[in-house]
């Protein structure tokens, strides 16, 4: 008895005295606390050397596509409504009336807004910020300084944006490391002024030709630099500037037929906007282009959640084009459908009758105004229909062809 | 012998522990009399017996009467009935009595003159006091006898009905009744309000002295207070136990929706979708960015997974900690309350069978009226009118799109409610056997839930199978495990109910009869897609798998009594697939590409405790216990999305996504971890005085370099006013406590890395053709002094019972502050982000928290009982970035993020709409008739913002919840009302221009101005709505949530088919909702674009063997 009373208290006491040594060990491990990254980087990483810097101006070579096709809202095309070209399409209420719409609540106001100081502006300055620090490993001084005009390119373009869109704005040289509250607005002055060095410091050191398709180049500088020069009243500066891209070499205007569609029915004017026509060494015309990629992880500004290649292309089909698919035929019925050659047009802008008509009144001919440039004429393709093959009178079907419908 | 001792705490426990048991305490106690010997000389008396298949009560009889000898028994407790054949000749009883019992599992002992019977292992009763004796009877038809309280005396108005007929008496006023029965096997049922209800087998006697127990089931209840339990009696935190006992009628597929309206203080939002765990909110909304969800502990574990998970019939008891003391033994985690859940586990000898399976049907509980076909037409009308275009109604034709002309000719009308719905309802099935046998205790169930959703692919199924099973290895050695493995499967496409309630009366949803070949767009305009368009077409594999479980080790240090020593492992291992398949579809210029999505994702989490309790009692009035902990968890999560599209050929669907042409993966992965020691010592002083210290050392991982500790202490009084004895001469108070706390507790509820720089990742393309280019950009802004948020919350409340438990209940006040609020801070994007998650602020959330139980009435075999809760919290921002840069002397609002200073953290905060502009009016420039006018607050004759003010709140100012049993004979009829009140919402389909009036679009039929109807209230249909502003709405409801009426077939028909119970029931959910908010349901507060609620009517039964 008292035997295995002993033997019975040895044994939790063993067992204790492990288990406590397990409490203790794993008490003075005093690092599992501290947080590793696991499946994401930041730039204390990543911008050390040459590749890593490639990786941030490709990010802003990516925010640069959004200004023009980072959503697929009709709020971009606030940025053309209200010009001598472009209004509201039928369906939209877009500033319609600026007295009613334009309130700050607008989303448009700070579209642009955010997009420079959230994407493009960060992604610039990161680069301007790490260039220097002594853990950035440079070949030389030329390498670094290709990937800072670069960088720079895209800042003072921003800027410039910037200054035109909201006049003073503050000047913002580098990425915040704690919250900043006490932003004042620099003058519109000193923005252009801003952007003028880094667009100088781009064309310095910026190549003439492209690295690649999409990438920036001298000219691509020295053609915005000429802009700010004149916004700055400085215009000596800005005809040396666009001379410099007039007398590059590489640029002169497409007078002759080119490109993927020259077995089909066209002009140069036409050609100019085809698919596959504007990475082409053969037209001249291009200093920058931005980029898309069918079916490419990347070649699109945005995706939804099950498809990451098939959407957020190039919008501007969708916006401008007119909604033929909703023209009734004589009898009332549907007249249209939609079809591939036509796309599937929303109509959120459409062309101001001085734009679709006036203009043209000097020169009907005029080659911008030919078929293949504006669509005035559009034929029943409705094979249920009576009309079928047969031409659209807009009178009858009380419709503006150049409308949305 | 006048108080039988056997009516100790611990046998109250066990009565409570099933239904079984709570009929042990209403056992005949049968008696054999013998004459009296001395103990050896009794059992060394040799006797000869013969029995054939007799039960054991006969054979006791026979034994009893040839050694001359007094067996002292329970009937039910050794089951008496059990049929046994034994002969011996001759032999010692001794002898006999070893050899007749042992095999029966009943020990005997000798006791003074008696030969006493108990089962094996001893402990369920103890000796029986002479009082209890009856003699037993012929049969016979008359029935008298006296009924007593514990000290004997006789008991007034007692009610005592024969179980299964109407045939009934009540005491007279010295405890006395005569009853006729109708024959000598029935039952009596032997109630009075404060005393536990009997169940007394007549048994053929003629004479019975029934003593009635007081009902103390609230005094002695136990509670789960977290590393161990308590005797409700000594808790001193705010602890609210659910009693799984009154909702386990209810077809609840998920734990929470026990507590939905039923705990004071807690509020449950049920989103009426099969398998969706719904929200829970404990005392309100402390945190702004941080989490809010209360912490689940899980058989004492941190439970990660949802709650949806959890198998409801698994669950003997869930505890919410509410106040800091309670909650403080989790200080890290338990600033959002904690919520403990218990499973059950195997406690009788027998092993007991229960099958409890339930079918139920659900149909829309309100369905929103929508545009008839005539008021659709009427709007294109009216909306062409009112902008200027041609507007008439002979030509209405030609302003609808090419389908709907078409549909409208051919008079073909769509209903949108009825194209998403699908045959709802619920089936389950759960199976558990529970025992002891030996130092073993166990449980294993498995149970099966389908819930068909109302709305077309919303569907949930889900396998759950629990082992729980612990042994003791030896004296001072007990192991383990809790283990629980559940497998969800929410496959199936939802529809998109924001385009459903867009869908035009005109509408073409499909090309074929067969309903297989949606139309894209049923209404021609892109801005409304089919809703069933992807539930159709898209295949979804969505199914969740959680393997969880415990395994401990207790350890009762010998030789120092009162130490003992636990250990837990708990490895949880989770993981998740969602497969999506899209075929391609090339139809009239639209080219969808095939494409597929594999999600998978695989989460690890282990905790690891060591947990030392030493308690003492020291003379009389010195009682203590202190427990110790310290512990590691940690959780681990890895996922990984491949996506592929334009796949040359469908047929393998997500399984082959390498024939397809572009193919893309990106993953993730994150850790957490955390290190936690907590100290907890109880003392009680005279047993009336007890107060409760904690102190809790938590580190996380997630926090910065500098900050990952924090110290979380508490305190807690609680004085038991009603054990003083200047209040022992008022008996009918039976329970009278008060309760004091304050503390502190964390939380830590933010993502991982938030308190170091991060860099996203985008990708881009250069030239034709191009391959993928990866670039990296500042995603996020470091906090390296992130910290904890702390609320430090007192709590004060009594708790009291009278009239012997008519009348209870618990009055609690309670004031919490949190400060450091881990706050999502909007920075200017000139930072270069949008927000970073920082310690700023505070908020404070107080309010009155009420239950009340009654029993209101008991005649006859009519008894009715009601439970109230009330609840009422005044949650308010005290600081957000202490900044004043207006320099008005008073801290600056967030106006972007809608945060003011005294208001609550969800708070409407808006323009106030005055009215509609009528013809003649004066108007702001580009404005119309028919416009809404907005509230000029200040006066200065401008529309600015500031004018907006706070138009409510967007969180309930009170709850309340009644529950009403009433039980007739085996009926049980129970009734529970939910109510929600004092809050509001921005209704969006009020406003026309959400509705996208001038397009082919369905919305909700609210009306709208028109220069001739004049609206004060609805806005023309070309309003823009400039300002943004909302259209609230109350939500206030009282909802008839639960009813459910139930049978239990009567002991005596049972008994004779040797099962323990049978029970059926009916039960309906959602019956009846008033309310005045025009969506589909106030508590979700979904408007026609979100989920309506279902009304569910099941019958269901419970077996148990």
């Amino acid at each position: 008895m008292k035997h295995t009373l002993l033997l019975a208290s040895k044994r939790p006491l063993a067992l204790l005295g492990t288990l406590l040594l397990v409490f203790w060990a794993s008490a003075c491990k005093d690092n599992v606390l501290d947080e590793t990254p696991r499946a994401f980087l930041n730039p204390d990483v990543v911008l050390v050397d040459k590749a890593g810097f490639e990786t941030a101006i490709i990010a802003i070579h990516s925010a640069a596509r959004d200004e023009l096709f980072g959503t697929d809202t009709e709020n971009l095309h606030a940025m053309n409504i209200g010009t001598d070209a472009y209004m509201p399409g039928a369906v939209s209420t877009l500033l319609r009336d600026y007295n009613v719409s334009l309130t700050p609540t607008l989303a448009s106001v700070d579209l642009w807004w955010e997009w420079a100081y959230l994407k493009m502006l960060p992604r610039a300055n990161i680069v301007v910020d790490y260039a220097d620090k002594p853990t950035a490993k440079w070949a030389n001084e030329a390498e670094k300084n290709a990937i800072l005009a670069e960088a720079r390119f895209f800042r003072g373009y921003t800027y410039s944006i910037l200054a035109n869109l909201y006049g003073g704005v503050p000047l913002v040289s580098h990425v915040e490391t704690a919250p900043k509250t006490d932003y004042t607005r620099a003058s519109r002055q000193e923005v252009l002024e801003f952007a003028r060095q880094d667009l100088e410091f781009a064309s310095q050191w910026l190549p003439k030709k492209p690295a690649a398709p999409g990438r920036i180049v001298k000219a691509a500088a020295d053609h915005f630099l000429s802009e700010v020069y004149l916004a700055l009243g400085n215009n000596d500066k800005a005809i040396e500037a666009a001379s410099a891209v007039i007398n590059d070499g590489s640029y002169k205007l497409m007078t002759q037929r080119f490109g993927s569609k020259l077995d089909k029915p066209g002009d140069v004017f036409s050609d100019l906007f085809r698919d596959k026509n504007q990475n082409l060494a053969a037209n001249t015309e291009t200093i920058w282009a931005i980029q898309f990629e069918y079916q490419t992880p990347g070649g699109v500004a945005y995706t939804n959640a099950t498809n990451a290649t098939a959407f957020g292309g190039n919008s501007s089909m969708r916006a401008w084009g007119a909604g033929y698919h909703n023209i009734k035929d004589p009898e009332g019925k549907s007249g249209m459908v939609v079809c591939d050659s036509l796309g599937r047009p929303v109509g959120w802008v459409m062309g101001t009758p001085y734009a679709s008509y006036d203009v043209w009144k000097e020169d009907w001919n005029d080659m911008r105004n030919s078929a293949y440039n504006m669509r005035r004429t559009f034929y029943y393709n409705n094979a249920s229909s009576r009309f079928f093959g047969q031409k659209v009178d807009p009178v009858a079907a009380k419709i503006d062809t150049l409308n949305s419908g | 012998m006048k108080n039988p001792d056997w009516i100790s705490p611990s046998f109250i426990k066990l009565m409570k522990l099933s239904l079984l048991q709570v009929l042990l305490a209403a056992c005949v106690v049968s008696l054999s009399f013998a004459r009296d010997s001395r103990a050896q000389e009794m059992l060394n008396k040799k006797v000869t017996v013969q029995v054939v298949d007799k039960d054991i009560k006969t054979t006791l009889k026979s034994i009893g009467k040839a050694a001359q000898v007094r067996f002292l028994y329970s009937s039910l407790l050794i089951q008496a009935d059990r049929k046994v054949t034994f002969t011996a000749v001759d032999e010692r009883l001794e002898t006999i009595l070893d050899q007749l019992l042992t095999p029966l599992k009943i020990t005997y002992k000798v006791e003074g003159k008696q030969i006493l019977l108990t089962a094996t292992p001893a402990g369920v009763a103890k000796p029986l006091s002479d009082n209890d004796m009856a003699q037993t009877a012929p049969l016979d038809q008359s029935v008298s006898g006296t009924v007593t309280d514990e000290k004997g005396e006789g008991l007034p108005g007692v009610n005592l009905i024969q179980k299964g007929t109407g045939r009934g008496t009540t005491t007279d006023k010295d405890g006395k009744f005569t009853f006729q029965v109708s024959d000598g096997k029935a039952v009596l049922v032997v109630s009075s309000i404060g005393y536990v209800t009997q169940e007394i087998p007549v048994t053929n006697r003629q004479v019975l002295t029934i003593q009635m127990v007081s009902d103390t089931k609230a005094l002695s209840e136990v509670v789960v207070v977290g590393y161990g339990t308590q005797s409700k009696r000594n808790v001193t935190g705010s602890v609210a136990k659910v009693d799984m006992k009154v909702t386990e009628n209810l077809p609840n597929t998920n734990v929470a929706q026990a507590l939905r309206g039923r705990v004071a203080g807690v509020q449950f939002i049920d989103n009426g979708r099969p398998g969706q765990s719904g929200s829970i909110l404990v005392r309100g909304r402390r945190s702004i960015t941080a989490s809010n969800d209360p912490l689940i502990i899980l058989d004492g574990i941190f439970f990660n997974g949802s709650l949806a998970e959890i198998n409801p019939n698994d669950i003997e008891s869930m505890e919410i900690l509410k106040d800091a003391s309670a909650a403080a033994i989790y200080g890290s985690k338990a600033a959002n309350g904690v919520i403990l859940i218990t499973s059950k586990r195997g406690k009788s000898d027998k092993p007991t069978i229960r099958v409890n399976s339930y079918y139920g049907v659900a149909d829309w509980s309100n369905r929103i009226k929508m545009l008839s076909p005539e008021r659709y037409l009427q709007k294109t009308l009216d909306y062409r009118a009112q902008s200027g275009q041609e507007a008439n109604p002979a030509n209405v034709v030609s302003y609808l799109q090419n389908t709907e002309a078409e549909n409208y000719r051919n008079g073909t009308v769509t209903d949108p409610w009825d194209e998403i719905s699908q045959k709802a309802g619920v089936q389950s099935y759960d199976l558990s056997i529970a025992g002891q046998s030996g130092r073993t205790n166990y449980l294993v169930s498995g149970a099966f839930v389908n819930e068909q959703g109302l709305i077309y692919k919303d569907m949930a199924k889900r396998v759950t199978l629990r082992t729980n099973l612990e042994t003791k290895v030896a004296d001072w050695l007990t192991v383990g495990t809790n283990a629980t493995y559940a497998r969800r499967d929410l496959s199936g496409v939802d529809v998109a109910l924001n385009w459903a309630a867009q869908i035009s009366p005109f509408a073409k949803m499909y090309y074929d009869d067969a309903k297989t070949d949606p139309v894209h767009f049923p209404q021609d305009v892109q801005l409304v897609p089919n809703p069933l368009f992807n539930s159709i077409r898209r295949q979804n594999e969505e199914i969740y798998h959680n393997l969880f479980s415990n395994f401990y080790a207790k350890i009762e240090v010998p030789f120092i009594k009162g130490l003992s020593y636990r250990i837990n492992y708990s490895p949880n291992y989770r993981w998740q697939h969602n497969y999506t398949f899209e075929p391609a579809y090339q139809r009239f210029g639209e080219n969808i590409l095939a494409n597929a999505t594999k999600y998978n994702v695989e989460i690890f989490d282990w905790v690891l405790e060591n947990i030392a309790t030493y308690s003492r009692q020291l003379g009389r009035d010195h009682a203590f216990d202190v427990t110790l902990l310290y512990g590691r968890n940690h959780s681990q999560s890895e996922s990984t999305t491949a996506t592929a599209s334009n796949f040359f050929n469908g047929a393998n669907g997500w399984n082959n996504l390498g024939i397809a042409q572009t193919q893309q993966t990106t993953t993730g992965a994150s850790a957490i971890d955390g290190i936690s020691s907590m100290l907890r010592l109880n003392y009680h002083f005279k047993d009336r005085y007890l107060l409760t210290l904690t102190a809790r050392r938590d580190g996380s991982s997630v926090f910065g370099a500098q900050n990952k500790y924090a110290t979380f202490p508490s305190a807690a009084l609680a004085w038991i006013v009603s054990d003083e004895p200047f209040l022992k001469s008022m008996p009918f108070i039976d329970l009278l406590k008060f309760r004091v706390s304050y503390g502190s507790v964390g939380n830590q509820a933010i993502s991982p890395y938030q308190s170091l720089s991060r860099s996203g990742t985008v990708q881009y393309v250069f030239g034709d053709g191009s391959a993928t280019y990866n670039g990296t950009y500042p995603s996020g802004m470091a906090n390296t002094d992130l910290k904890w948020e702390t609320t430090t919350s007192a709590n004060v409340a009594i708790d009291f019972e009278i009239l012997k438990g008519r009348f209870g209940g618990t009055l609690e006040y309670y004031n919490m502050d949190t400060k450091n609020l881990l706050l999502n801070r909007s920075l200017p994007s000139a930072t270069g982000f949008q927000s970073v998650i920082t310690n700023l602020g505070a908020t404070n959330n107080r309010g009155f928290e009420l239950t009340i139980n009654t029993a209101n009435l008991q005649r006859g075999p009519f008894e009715w009982s009601s439970n109230i809760v009330f609840s009422t919290n005044r949650n308010r921002i005290v600081h957000i970035y202490s900044r004043d840069l207006n320099g008005d002397d008073v801290e600056d609002n967030d106006l972007g993020n809608k945060w003011f200073i005294g208001q609550p953290v969800q708070v409407a905060f808006d323009y106030l709409i005055d009215g509609v502009y009528q013809e003649g009016d004066q108007l702001p420039t580009g404005y119309k008739a028919g416009f809404y006018r907005l509230k000029d607050l200040n006066g200065d004759g401008k529309i600015t913002t500031d004018d907006r003010t706070v138009v409510g709140r967007l969180e309930p100012k009170y709850r309340w919840g009644l529950t009403n049993t009433f039980r007739y004979s085996n009926f049980t009829l129970s009734v529970f009302l939910n109510a929600m009140q004092g809050w509001i919402k921005s209704y969006n389909q009020m406003i026309p221009s959400n509705n996208f009036p001038g397009s082919a679009s369905n919305f909700p039929d609210n009306g709208w101005w028109t220069a001739e109807n004049k609206s004060n209230t609805m806005a023309s249909l070309v309003y823009t709505n400039p300002y943004g502003h909302g259209y609230y709405v109350s939500r206030n409801f009282v909802r008839v949530q639960d009813v459910s009426l139930a049978y239990e077939l009567p002991k005596t028909l049972l008994n004779r088919w040797k099962v323990g119970t049978i029970r059926a029931y009916v039960s309906g959910k959602n019956l009846l909702t008033f309310t005045k908010y025009p969506g589909f349901d106030p508590e979700i507060g979904s408007e026609a674009s979100g989920y309506p609620m279902s009304r569910t009517l099941t019958g269901g039964i419970n077996l148990s063997f």
